[in-house]
């Protein structure tokens, strides 16, 4: 191994005190401690995080949430009278410390054994709740044949203070979703267990990918996950300060991204797509100010480099209502707000969903008369 | 008919609902970003402390030894000098970056025997960070390029250390320490007539795949014909929520920064590759290492598969398993001897950028398309 440049290396005299110097590369980072500076106190403030759950929902005003909620359920209820059956359940998480109320739309006809086909159909947040916007995609659903579930998970608003501060991102909420499987499974003899998916809008489109990708087997056949949050680390960063608020406080997670690494990568469903083994649809808008494209797209990528097969993809280009595109229906009628993007979102949806799960078949395999 | 009584039945119970629903709908206030007032809660001191990042550009040195820093680069420099003698043309340099107010030092190293008008390809040579500087851990490297053929130019652009403090603290990361770093294409083109103009590729390592990958894709027009970025940084608004707040300090603090991402967000934007990626029309070439304890995998791992989706005719991308060095894996070098110290992963690695920039750049062409004798 003799080189003219070893050569004139052991000949240089600078040369092997300089050796120790170089060997350190210069662009080795840690979890380096920031340097002692002048810190202003409004920016302080502004910076500060806290970890400790007893501050997770300081000033949240919990009785008008249940105030809302019934509302909520009485405008579920004159709604759906005569278009469907509805029923609002509970059932125990498989977690195994909290009851999960669900709502259940159901078609007022029922097909006998294993006839239907169900969804499990989970709400956004952070802390939100089943609202009556989502109506006219449910009554288009039911009309189709489906079974629809929709679970609270620990963390939704309308519940008190208790069930509100058990929220657990990315995690037991995951449990609390996927067990209105097992509710379906227990009670509705006419659902077919094989023919089962999730569909879920920004937190609930990220519950149904994790669901799917994050907690080894599965019962699902397809999952819908339209605008889902993907990447926590990117998106607490994004948003900053008061919205980490929400996660550093969380009793199972307890700090930063910088804090609790792998505890964030574990929830960002960007991370499990490798592990995705059934058909998965997801739609994003490029103006979508929650859920930014900055942090969906990474999503879309990942899903057809590694999953081109099984992931369906689209990137709406200015959607009205961005975030909320697809989901938007009028105050008082309750009708669906459309656009050219929401119509073609939802014929997609529809479409993957019958591919995937036949909600024209009866528990035979045989095509029931559609009205 | 059935349609009709819907909608009539429908119509009367919206009515009565409908001062209900407004009292719902207000109380629940959409999912986003309606609450975006700090919470009020007890601070911990030292919490508050550990958690600070200054936006102040006068903080950004703070504690930097600078004199040591300068003693460090004038070592560099001699093992360099000393290390090139009668194995290629080495000398410093310096120029004016093309932003206007800073002589950018950069390193240039030749074949000692030049061919002729347009006879050589070029590699600007772009080191790591932050706060890095080019260093004789690259040295068996440039000597193979030169080798082959190459005139390799190392810019220092701002930021870089061992030339004291006005110059690090101009520190512009993916700003116009891009500027800096391109601009050694116009002092090749203006200085050195036996490189051909039209065979200049931008590579580098960590940081300096970065600045690379933003050359060919977030300045516009460029004369590079291709770029490599090993191991590059390329979502910062992951990378600062991932390191933390004493990795923060430094970009917060950059005088065209001044705050972290959720202050700068379309800066911050801007300045991530994986966010540029629609742009690049050259060919690059881009390798990580799962096993990356400083550009983490789960930020680099993004920017591979923006390539693979978007510009799946231009980019070369490799993702290597649990590569010994693993930020560093295809920089291993023997500092004694200065030479290769290989790892299965960094001869693969070394052989595609080679096979790479030969296939873009023809360094064994001279200035007329002929091939070179005895290459």
């Amino acid at each position: 191994m003799t080189s003219p440049v070893a050569d004139r290396m052991r000949r240089s005299p600078l040369a092997g005190f300089a050796l120790a110097m170089l060997l350190a590369p210069a662009a080795a980072v840690g979890q380096q401690q920031p340097p002692e500076v002048p810190m202003d106190p409004e920016r302080i403030r502004a910076l500060y995080v806290t970890t400790d759950p007893a501050y997770h929902s300081v000033g949240r005003d919990f009785e008008a949430d249940i105030r809302g909620k019934a509302v909520i359920d009485s405008t579920f209820e004159v709604h759906t009278r005569g278009v469907m059956d509805y029923a609002k359940v509970t059932y125990r998480s498989k977690v195994g410390d909290l009851d999960i109320p669900a709502y259940v739309f159901q078609p007022l006809e029922k097909r006998g054994d294993r006839g239907h086909p169900a969804l499990i159909w989970v709400h956004g947040g952070v802390h939100y709740n089943m609202t009556p916007n989502y109506l006219p995609a449910i009554r288009r659903a039911v009309e189709q044949g489906y079974v629809v579930i929709a679970p609270e998970y620990r963390g939704s608003t309308g519940y008190g203070q208790e069930f509100h501060d058990a929220i657990d991102y990315g995690g037991y909420e995951v449990e609390d979703a996927a067990s209105a499987y097992e509710w379906l499974t227990g009670n509705l003899p006419h659902v077919d267990p094989d023919r089962v998916g999730l569909a879920g809008w920004s937190h609930g489109g990220y519950i149904a990918l994790l669901a799917i990708s994050a907690r080894g087997d599965h019962p699902f056949k397809a999952a819908v996950a339209m605008v889902p949050v993907t990447n926590l680390i990117f998106r607490l960063s994004f948003k900053g300060p008061y919205y980490q608020h929400w996660f550093a406080t969380q009793p199972r997670i307890g700090g930063l991204p910088f804090e609790r690494r792998d505890e964030y990568i574990a929830r960002s469903p960007i991370y499990h797509v490798h592990k995705i083994d059934v058909p998965v649809l997801v739609h994003l808008a490029d103006n979508d100010a929650d859920v930014n494209i900055e942090e969906a797209e990474v999503l879309v990528h990942t899903l057809r480099s590694l999953k081109p097969d099984l992931a369906e993809t689209m990137i709406y280009n200015d959607p009205p209502g961005g975030h909320e595109f697809g989901r938007q229906a009028d105050p008082v009628t309750l009708e669906a707000i459309v656009s050219p993007q929401s119509r073609d979102s939802w014929n997609r949806i529809w479409a993957f969903l019958e591919w995937n799960l036949r909600p024209y078949e009866d528990g035979q395999g045989n095509v029931v008369a559609r009205d | 008919m059935k349609e009709d009584r819907r909608m009539a039945a429908r119509t009367i119970r919206a009515t009565l609902a409908m001062s209900a629903l407004a009292v719902a709908i207000s109380a629940v206030v959409p999912a986003g970003l309606a609450a975006q007032q700090r919470q009020q809660v007890p601070m911990d001191p030292e919490r508050a402390r550990m958690l600070y990042v200054s936006n102040d550009p006068a903080h950004h040195s703070i504690g930097r030894n600078f004199e040591r820093d300068i003693e460090q680069k004038a070592r560099i420099d001699s093992i360099f000098e000393s290390a090139s003698r009668g194995v290629m043309d080495y000398r410093k340099v310096s120029y004016r970056s093309s932003v206007g107010d800073l002589d950018i030092p950069a390193y240039v190293y030749e074949p000692t025997e030049k061919r002729g008008p347009r006879g050589h390809a070029a590699l600007i040579w772009v080191h790591g960070g932050v706060h890095g500087n080019w260093t004789a851990n690259y040295f068996p490297f440039v000597q193979e390029a030169v080798e082959q053929g190459y005139v390799v130019v190392a810019p220092e652009y701002r930021g870089s250390i061992g030339y004291g403090q006005e110059f690090h603290d101009a520190f512009d990361y993916g700003g116009y320490e891009v500027e800096d770093s391109m601009s050694a294409y116009d002092w090749i083109v203006e200085n050195l007539p036996h490189v051909d103009p039209e065979r200049v590729a931008i590579m580098g390592w960590s940081h300096g795949g970065y600045i690379s990958l933003l050359a060919v894709s977030a300045r516009g027009e460029h004369p590079f014909k291709a770029a490599v970025g090993i191991v590059p940084v390329s979502n910062l608004i992951f990378r600062l929520s991932f390191k933390g707040p004493g990795y923060q300090h430094n970009f917060s603090t950059g005088y065209r920064i001044q705050g972290l991402p959720f202050e700068r967000r379309d800066l911050y934007v801007e300045r991530s590759p994986v966010y540029q990626v629609d742009n690049i029309e050259v060919p690059v070439l881009v390798h990580l290492a799962d096993n990356d304890q400083d550009v983490n995998f789960e930020e680099a791992e993004m920017l591979v598969h923006a390539l693979q989706v978007k510009k799946p005719h231009l980019a070369e991308t490799k993702i290597y398993n649990d590569p010994r060095g693993g930020h560093s894996f295809s920089r291993l070098v023997d500092m004694e001897t200065l030479s290769r110290d290989d790892s299965p992963e960094q001869r693969d690695s070394w052989n595609r950028v080679w096979n790479f920039l030969e296939w873009n750049l023809r360094p064994y062409q001279d200035g007329a398309g002929n091939d070179v004798p005895g290459r």
